[in-house]
């Protein structure tokens, strides 16, 4: 190594690393440690409650301000067109809205430089905040609230946010469930919800004793980092906690929302929205970022991660739940493993439309899905619409990073995993943190994201694909 | 009409007396007034608060000097324009800080931090191209660390002044790293930012 380079920048580096024998390093007061951990509280719960009682209208008229700055949230059924349990339509429609003055085709002409600079990206395409940012923590809709109650006596409802999307944009309730080892039957749900209370009645001769066992884990609440016993909680009452169904209802999905474990500090936590288990035997990678291997790794460490935000020390004061890894675990997983996607009666065994079955605007739009969309690059028919990998769409190229909408910090996502598109039609809102309402929402998106300068048509083609899927 | 009304009534919840938003209760300080109510004031500090302003004001005393130093010593006019721009903007945001800062009674000692005072003198003895890159390694780590401040603050600070300072500053201080990151990458062929 060159002497020069050896006097300048290697000590510089080195003070970060090691203190060089001798002369003790002169090193700048770390962060304080509540940027990764979470702390005690400091008042008393009832004090803590009676704060968040009170700031609720004016927490939820703020988020509902921004929601309605963001998109047309109104109700507009697709006609015809329901989801795979027939309970609730599709939405139709772009609910993004554009900044005044702009169209999509003038978007479209824009380089991202261009956007970004004049402040011209539909807000609704930026990250989307939690109802309360700097609080976060498991929200779920009215619902499943409702359901359990009803089911369990066990409550879901915290004091300080309710959930912020109007039914209508949600996936429909209780979601049907397609089991891979009993094809033949379609539907097993019979239109109800999965609970403690009544999976055993609903399943027995349908599952094996060892997925008969894993679905009872799933169901079964353990204290999570917002309901739990201990006064560090945002239920009225102690609560026995959550279980993994209830967020993935019926193995789908019900939008429940939640932010993401992996990241700190609070302020830039990204919101997620539920994932659907649909499909899950197929799937290589879980989580948005955190890129876990397999569904058993993934069912073992979410109870430190959805239910303790991947802070480990607050799980183990409220009382984490450590599940057998070879035995309780590998039963949850291969339960897991055995959820179906929802017939598609026009694909084939590819994964590619059937041209005898397709109407002509559905075959057009898987055209521009192989063709000049690219949605196949990632999302690949024959694996499932997905890629295992994840990939960064450099979102931020648009907007100027830093702002703070709602006490969130508008940052770059940075890589996110592929997620499928077989059933897309079932469980909006869409990409990872539900800021995309409808299947037309997520065409402008990666329209314009990926500069496809789609014509009006070939989006439309596009949405009556995704309905096929 | 309906997001009007909304908003209205939005500006009259949040307005300037209405509850501090302090996301997790171990932000929340027992003596702020208020609290026992269910109406915390927003300009009440917790300790979150008062070192945010200890952190940031030391931060930006280092960002001012060294800002001046590489004025003046750059080797590069890139490097000597950057060295000016995060003096100006330091200084402003620095007047700003002092200003909001004063109620919060937070004990921020006198000079430059010690940490900082030491890397000031290793910098004055270089020279060259070596100046320029030691005083950019450094600005990209304390700008990281300052986002980084910021956010923690706006995550667990309580005083609403406050945290509308570092809501105005993160763009900004998003804005500096980058620059100082394209500066380096110009002069070292560093991989430049995305």
């Amino acid at each position: 190594m060159n002497k020069r380079i050896w006097r300048t920048v290697v000590p510089s580096l080195m003070i970060a690393l090691a203190c060089p024998a001798g002369e003790p390093v002169q090193a700048a007061d770390p962060l304080p440690p509540e940027g990764t951990y979470r702390p005690l509280p400091t008042v008393p719960p009832s004090v803590v409650r009676r704060n968040d009682e009170a700031a609720k209208p004016a927490v939820m008229m703020r988020q509902q301000a921004l929601l309605k700055t963001r998109y047309d949230l109104s109700d507009q059924p697709m006609s015809g067109v329901k989801m795979s349990g027939g309970r609730k339509f599709v939405q139709q429609g772009v609910r993004v809205r554009l900044k005044p003055g702009t169209t999509w085709d003038e978007l479209a002409q824009l380089t991202p430089e261009e956007i970004r600079e004049r402040n011209l990206l539909p807000d609704g395409f930026l990250p989307l905040p939690h109802v309360k940012q700097l609080t976060g923590g498991q929200v779920f809709p009215q619902e499943e609230i409702d359901s359990i109650r009803n089911f369990e006596q066990r409550d879901l409802k915290r004091f300080d946010v309710d959930f912020d999307l109007p039914a209508h944009l949600t996936p429909e309730f209780p979601a049907p469930i397609f089991l891979t080892t009993r094809p033949e039957l379609g539907d097993v749900s019979g239109g109800k919800l999965l609970t403690i209370r009544s999976y055993y009645e609903m399943m027995v001769g349908i599952l094996t004793p060892v997925q008969i066992e894993g679905l009872r884990l799933l169901l079964t609440p353990f204290p999570q980092e917002e309901f739990n016993q201990t006064e560090d909680r945002k239920v009225a009452d102690p609560s026995l906690g959550v279980a993994c169904l209830d967020c993935h209802a019926n193995f789908h999905t019900n939008a429940a929302f939640h932010q993401t474990p992996d990241v700190r500090p609070q302020a830039a936590r990204f919101r997620l929205d539920t994932t659907s288990l649909r499909g899950m035997f197929n799937q290589q990678i879980h989580g948005s970022k955190r890129s876990l291997r397999s569904i058993e790794d993934f069912t073992q460490f979410e109870q430190r991660t959805a239910y303790f935000n991947g802070d480990h020390v607050s799980a183990t004061r409220k009382g984490a739940n450590l599940p057998d890894r070879t035995n309780q675990v590998a039963m949850m997983a291969q339960m897991q493993n055995i959820i179906d996607f929802p017939p598609a009666p026009k694909l084939d065994p590819m994964g590619r439309l059937n041209p005898a079955k397709a109407a002509a605007q559905e075959l057009a739009g898987e055209r521009v899905f192989m063709g000049k969309g690219q949605c196949a690059v990632c999302h690949a028919p024959q694996t499932s619409f997905m890629d295992h990998e994840m990939h960064d769409l450099h979102a931020e190229r648009f907007y100027k990073i830093g702002i703070v909408a709602n006490d969130m910090v508008e940052l770059p996502d940075g890589p996110i995993k592929t997620f499928t598109l077989r059933g897309i039609k079932d469980s909006p809102p869409y990409l990872h943190d539900g800021r995309l309402m409808t299947l037309a929402d997520t065409v402008e998106f990666f329209s314009l994201m990926l500069g496809l300068k789609l014509t009006g048509e070939e989006k439309e083609q596009l949405v009556a694909y995704m309905l096929t899927l | 009409m309906k997001v009007m009304l909304s908003l209205v009534v939005l500006a009259a919840l949040t307005g300037t007396a209405t509850a501090a938003n302090t996301g997790n209760p171990g932000g929340m300080v027992a003596d702020t007034p208020g609290l026992e109510r269910g109406q915390p004031t927003s300009d009440h500090a917790n300790p979150q608060d008062k070192l945010f302003v200890r952190q940031a004001t030391l931060g930006g005393r280092a960002e001012v000097d060294l800002g001046k130093l590489a004025q003046g010593r750059a080797d590069s006019s890139p490097v000597r324009d950057l060295g000016a721009k995060m003096a100006a903007d330091h200084g402003k945001a620095n007047d700003q800080l002092a200003r909001i800062g004063r109620s919060v009674n937070a004990a921020v000692p006198a000079g430059l931090d010690p940490a900082d005072a030491a890397f000031r003198e290793e910098l004055q003895r270089e020279k060259g191209a070596a100046f320029d890159q030691r005083y950019l390694i450094k600005q990209i780590g304390d700008h990281q660390r300052t986002l980084n401040l910021l956010q923690w603050e706006l995550s667990f600070g309580q005083n609403q002044a406050l945290k509308d300072y570092a809501t105005e500053m993160l763009p900004t201080i998003m804005e500096h790293l980058r620059m100082a990151q394209a500066a380096l990458a110009a002069l070292t062929g560093s991989a430049p930012p995305q």
